[in-house]
């Protein structure tokens, strides 16, 4: 079972604006789900060292990208708003002097 | 003409058109007319490109100069909406990303431009890949050529159903948990989930990085072969792909020379409890095997009855951080709010249907602090473990075969309003998506006696890493049956 509370909560982490319509919904479809996985709750967990061991033969280097321009043509018309070639977003402090 | 044309394998298209049967533009026009008719109903395609006329095109005016042909050339092929084709549209069947413009080639694009394959358009699916029904694309529902008023499965239903349409010689998808094998099942074709690492995810829309790959899906094994011989390869903007050649299989390929081919069945309580058509077509295709020289044995794998629940936490987590991405402000869909959090809000809840918000949710739980080793920690461990058993299973026998579904297609709408419900279509499928192991499923006919005998079923083959030789193998020994 999940509250409308505890999915608000979620949904703020996740940057996903909810109706108050659909929350009692999804709170049920999620809290169904939610049971379901639950049963995993009888596993045991991995330790730390098991989980290690078994990662690093996937922990190979990883090859560098060469230094192009990043602004290419073909990327920076998709963006939604762009002042001066840089992409425009709303100040992380909201004030009413920066944010357009 | 159009007899020539109609029902090819990409095998007997390239037959057909090195001896001058018939010219690559005639088979484009003749897709396109098809596609013009059968589009409406069945919506199949989001978009059909404009350019394939004009590489047909080039591909016999090569062949008229003499030219060698390539591995593919002039193969009319269509692609799951979440495979980037460089100057298209790819909207991974999402509004956040309907008028998305990809700005460069998957490497399986780039590996089939190079074959000289033409990219016919690209196929509905389910939004971000998550579903089994093609019935959560934000552009409606594809419906099943074989039964229109069912699901094609998903989430490569668009990809299934241009097959069985005969609508392209073949197709890409992808698969996560089943999501090439379950709509292949559903729509009478053959379909391959290749080993994890074994094809490049560099231009896939990502829902799960673990457990994603990008596989074909065709009339015949042979052409599903064709495919992968062509994508497949270490790639160096991927470091999860591995050549074969050098790949750290934990199990060295059986030698079977001389020898009968060893298959693993599931325990008979799995089967009993489907439906009498699906355990009844199942039991019947061992049979068959058995006839055929196969041997048969049975085998355990006791953490299949935890797969499914392992899998429905890693890949909310996996896509809720994949997913976290888009924002609205570099591509795609955006909404203006009160202030720059808003704006993430209002973007991301106008851009995500239901099913994916509902996934990216539970990640969102299954990830946070005091839930993490609780939910997100055991599921790992059921997939180590899992991955563990297949190991000791593949020291007794060569390769596993189960049904690829429990049921047949299902009718549109009848598991839309109840999620848990559509998850279960995928129990056979997942196992070999949390393990990494290359499956395949070929097409068989049900019992004539069930309700349904006209729909089609799947049988899957799952092999060890890197082993897709034997799947195709075996692939084509029971198209040969």
């Amino acid at each position: 079972m999940i509250s409308e509370k505890e999915l608000a909560v979620l949904a703020s982490l996740a940057r996903i604006k909810l109706t108050a319509e659909e929350k009692p919904s999804l709170a049920r479809d999620i809290g169904a789900i939610l049971d379901y996985v639950a049963q995993l709750k009888k596993i045991k967990p991995l330790s730390v060292s098991d989980s290690l061991a078994k990662t690093e033969n996937f922990a190979r280097p990883q090859p560098l990208r060469e230094d192009d321009e990043p602004h290419r043509a073909n990327l920076m018309p998709s963006a939604n708003a762009l002042v001066r070639g840089y992409v425009q977003v709303k100040s992380i402090f909201p004030s009413a002097k920066n944010d357009r | 003409m159009t007899g020539k044309l109609e029902n090819l394998s990409i095998a007997r298209y390239l037959t057909g058109w090195r001896a001058g049967d018939f010219r690559a533009s005639e088979l484009i026009a003749y897709y396109r007319e098809k596609i013009a008719r059968a589009n409406d109903q069945l919506n199949v395609y989001l978009e059909v490109f404009d350019n394939a006329a004009e590489q047909a095109a080039e591909a016999d005016e090569r062949l008229a100069r003499g030219e060698s042909p390539r591995a593919l050339e002039g193969v009319p092929l269509a692609l799951k909406d979440n495979i980037l084709v460089e100057g298209q549209r790819a909207s991974a069947a999402s509004r956040g990303l309907e008028n998305y413009v990809a700005a460069y080639d998957a490497t399986v694009v780039s590996r089939l431009r190079a074959a000289g394959a033409i990219i016919l358009g690209r196929t509905n699916m389910d939004e971000f890949a998550m579903g089994s029904s093609t019935e959560n694309s934000a552009f409606g529902p594809t419906h099943n050529p074989i039964a229109p008023e069912r699901v094609p499965g998903g989430s490569s239903g668009g990809s299934a159903a241009a097959v069985a349409a005969d609508l392209a010689l073949a197709a890409l998808g992808s698969d996560t948990g089943g999501s090439i094998r379950q709509p292949a099942a559903f729509c009478g074709v053959v379909g391959l989930k290749p080993t994890y690492g074994a094809v490049s995810r560099y231009g896939l829309i990502a829902l799960a990085s673990s457990l994603d790959q990008i596989g074909p899906l065709a009339r015949t094994v042979e052409d599903a072969k064709l495919l992968f011989d062509v994508i497949r390869g270490r790639d160096e903007r991927d470091a999860t792909t591995l050549s074969a050649a050098n790949q750290p299989s934990a199990v060295s390929p059986t030698t079977r020379k001389g020898r009968k081919i060893k298959l693993g069945v599931l325990a008979d309580e799995l089967i009993d409890g489907l439906s009498p058509s699906i355990a009844n077509s199942f039991r019947r295709e061992i049979e068959r095997l058995r006839i055929a020289g196969y041997a048969l044995t049975e085998i355990s794998l006791p953490s299949l009855y935890q797969a499914l629940a392992a899998y429905y936490i890693i890949v909310p987590a996996e896509a809720s951080s994949n997913l976290a991405r888009y924002d609205g402000f570099r591509y795609g869909l955006h909404r203006s709010g009160a202030d720059l959090y808003d704006d993430y809000c209002l973007t991301r809840a106008a851009g995500f249907g239901l099913e994916v918000r509902r996934r990216i949710i539970i990640g969102t739980y299954a990830l946070s602090s005091g839930y993490y080793d609780t939910y997100y920690g055991r599921a790992v461990a059921v997939k180590e473990r899992l991955t563990e058993e297949f190991v000791a299973v593949f020291r007794q026998v060569d390769a596993i075969i189960t049904p690829t579904t429990p049921t047949a297609a299902f009718k549109l709408g009848e598991h839309s309003a109840d999620p848990l419900q559509m998850y279960l279509s995928d129990m056979f499928t997942v196992p070999a998506n949390l393990a990494g192991l290359p499956a395949l499923t070929v097409p068989i006919q049900p019992e004539e006696s069930s309700l349904n005998s006209s729909l089609p079923l799947g049988l899957q083959f799952i092999a060890p890493p890197f082993q897709e030789d034997l799947l195709f193998k075996l692939g084509q020994d029971h198209e040969n049956f």
